[in-house]
């Protein structure tokens, strides 16, 4: 009888459309249990951080050699890219250049997660914004290391961020060093790294460069996602004589298993 | 009955909101210790079938809707798993072993479980990668369960005792 019931329940979720009954008593119960999971998270947080700080002293040695490394490095760039930028900015506004969606077009909602990933099925996470913030259905979701995911549902109070790798989630992306184009997904089998799909063999994608969100726009059409933000790290790159593309690892740049706080990106 | 109902809604409800904000943070490896099943376990195994389903599909609902996730889906994996584990509490009621009873039967709730969200996954349209749920996640996630399993169980005793077996009459020999 109660299977019999789940499978209703199941089979009636899935074919009817977010406005649908169960969907709505649906985020009628998360209402209820949103502050309950609100007052579960903040109880966690301090046993949390104790187990991020505990983690990242393992190898927080090395990383802060490399850091002050790549410092150094980008102390000398910041220079050359202000100058560029300037003279960027001066020509768009001599050829009245149309561009994809920017990061100005769009308020940033910043929230707590109130919910991880619940099994190696469910990459999404919950977080503690909805509709009353604002917050709609295809809102990109940021954090200060990157693209987290894209906003898949919405209750008051509360939203469902399906993560970079999840499988239904794919993002229009570019090398930022040489401009190849293709499409960033999650890797199959390859727990939380990504691949950028559908680069043609012609491209040039080199191992260390940045992948970043390309944010096209196509008369009325436009990316859901702004441009410019930052994903991930190329790590390989491999290319058969049978294969239409290149094969391209991205290693993200959002550790996806500790994310406390985001940025819901709210067109305005 | 009607007490027993109140204290598995209480605990099942507790139980999920304190997996979904507080345990699924914590990973050891890429597995995580599920505290939702290890109190089916124990609510199965010490009031049997039907008692194990019901919590099980309450526990789905509300897991399900906690993550805003398929309705129905967690519920339907839960149901199964209790009606099993309250199935294999009672063929094994006899045993004086209660230990290695919780151990066995925590370690099959959780290889069903994830076997089954895997096949349940896979009829649905998603490609959840067998190799990585076999290979990365079900060893460190059975293994935590199994930690968890006798504390757990000693408490859900505590709160569930199991009922009195009645005394034998002694009938003295003519």
């Amino acid at each position: 009888m109660l299977v019999l019931a789940s499978l209703v329940l199941l089979t009636v979720y899935l074919r009817e459309d977010d406005e649908g009954a169960l969907h709505a008593a649906q985020r009628i119960g998360l209402a209820v249990l949103a502050p309950f999971e609100a007052a579960g998270e903040r109880l966690a947080r301090p046993f949390q951080d104790a187990y991020a700080y505990v983690s990242d002293l393992v190898d927080v040695k090395a990383e802060r050699d490399a850091l002050e490394l790549r410092v150094h490095e980008l102390e000398g760039q910041v220079v050359e890219y202000r100058t560029a930028r300037q003279e960027n900015e001066r020509l768009r506004d001599l050829l009245d250049f149309v561009d994809g969606p920017a990061l100005a077009e769009f308020e940033r909602v910043t929230t707590r997660v109130l919910a991880q990933p619940a099994s190696a099925y469910d990459q999404a996470i919950l977080v503690a914004a909805g509709s009353d913030d604002g917050v709609a259905v295809d809102a990109p979701v940021v954090n200060e290391d990157g693209l987290v995911g894209i906003v898949t549902k919405v209750a008051p109070g509360v939203s469902s961020v399906a993560l970079l790798t999840d499988e239904s989630v794919a993002v229009s992306a570019l090398d930022f060093a040489t401009d190849a184009r293709g499409i960033v997904r999650p890797a199959p089998s390859a727990g939380s790294g990504l691949v950028l799909d559908r680069v043609g063999k012609d491209q040039v994608v080199r191992v260390g460069d940045t992948v970043i969100t390309a944010g096209w726009r196509s008369g009325n059409i436009a990316s859901l996602y702004p441009m410019g933000i930052a994903i991930g790290t190329v790590t390989s790159v491999g290319q058969q004589d049978i294969d239409l593309y290149k094969r391209v690892q991205v290693d993200p740049f959002v550790d996806f298993d500790s994310l406390f706080e985001v940025i819901v990106l709210v067109r305005r | 009955m009607i007490v027993d109902a109140a204290k598995a809604v209480a605990l099942i409800f507790a139980a999920a909101v304190v997996q979904v904000s507080f345990v699924n943070a914590f990973e050891l490896a890429e597995g995580k210790a599920d505290v939702v099943l290890l109190a089916l376990v124990g609510v199965g195994l010490l009031r049997g079938p039907v008692f194990g389903a019901c919590a099980g599909f309450f526990a789905g609902v509300v897991i399900d809707t906690a993550t805003f996730g398929t309705l129905g889906l967690t519920s339907l994996l839960l149901t199964l798993t209790g009606y099993g584990i309250g199935r294999l509490g009672e063929s094994t009621s006899h045993q004086r072993n209660q230990r290695a009873r919780v151990v066995i039967a925590v370690a099959l709730a959780t290889l069903a479980l994830e076997l089954g969200s895997l096949v349940v996954h896979a009829l649905l349209g998603g490609s959840a990668a067998f190799d990585q749920v076999v290979g990365r996640v079900l060893a460190p996630s059975l293994a935590l369960n199994l930690v968890l399993a006798i504390p757990g169980y000693a408490l859900l005793r505590r709160l569930f005792p199991p009922p009195a077996r009645p005394e034998r009459e002694v009938v003295p020999a003519v």
